[in-house]
């Protein structure tokens, strides 16, 4: 929780941009699209709790 | 204190979103939205310490608890409300945004019309009365 998770994201994307650019030059187009594809799902599975846990909180704060 | 722990984060998530700016637009707003989320639960955190002290005016409103519930529903939608525009807006689709703010807008009046009835029945009585 808190600040690491901004950095697991930056290192995610900065992971995915090298290895696409890598995959690019190499003329692998489609590996690169399935690896930022990955990196966004995985980036995605990390956020999808703290999403969650939020809207939860706030519904049972303010009883909506 | 705690303003500056926020105020760093959200320099670091800002200094961080701008590397992907240009190469991978998406991971920018993923960036963002990780540090929104972080602010926002932080303030939630506080929201509820506040709660509790909010209940203790409970007894005031003890004949109208009703509305009290109303307003806390009302603060509630709004809150998510301005969330989910604000990082709609942010990643550049601000028709979504604004479709957001309307529905929040709709559900407030919503939840606001009892007060708004039960108000015009009050102002009845001192005509009639």
């Amino acid at each position: 929780m808190g600040v690491n998770l901004i950095f697991k994201i930056a290192a995610v994307g900065i992971l995915v941009t090298i290895l696409g650019q890598v995959l690019k030059h190499s003329g692998r187009e489609e590996q690169a699209f399935l690896v930022s594809l990955a990196g966004l799902i995985l980036v995605l599975s990390w956020i999808v709790p703290y999403i969650y846990e939020l809207f939860s909180t706030i519904r049972n704060l303010f009883e909506l | 204190m705690e303003i500056i722990k926020i105020g760093m984060v959200g320099l670091i998530g800002v200094l961080f979103a701008m590397q992907f700016k240009m190469s991978k637009p998406e991971y920018s707003y993923l960036i963002i939205f990780g540090v929104c989320l972080l602010i926002f639960m932080t303030a939630m955190r506080y929201m509820e310490s506040l709660m509790l002290q909010i209940d203790s005016l409970k007894t005031l409103f003890s004949d109208k608890l009703g509305y009290f519930k109303i307003l806390l529903k009302v603060i509630g939608i709004t809150y998510i409300c301005e969330f989910c525009s604000g990082i709609c807006g942010d990643a550049g689709y601000k028709a979504v945004a604004n479709q957001i703010e309307i529905f929040g807008k709709v559900l407030i009046l919503i939840a606001g019309m009892p007060i708004l009835l039960s108000l015009i029945q009050v102002m009845q009585q001192f005509v009639e009365g």
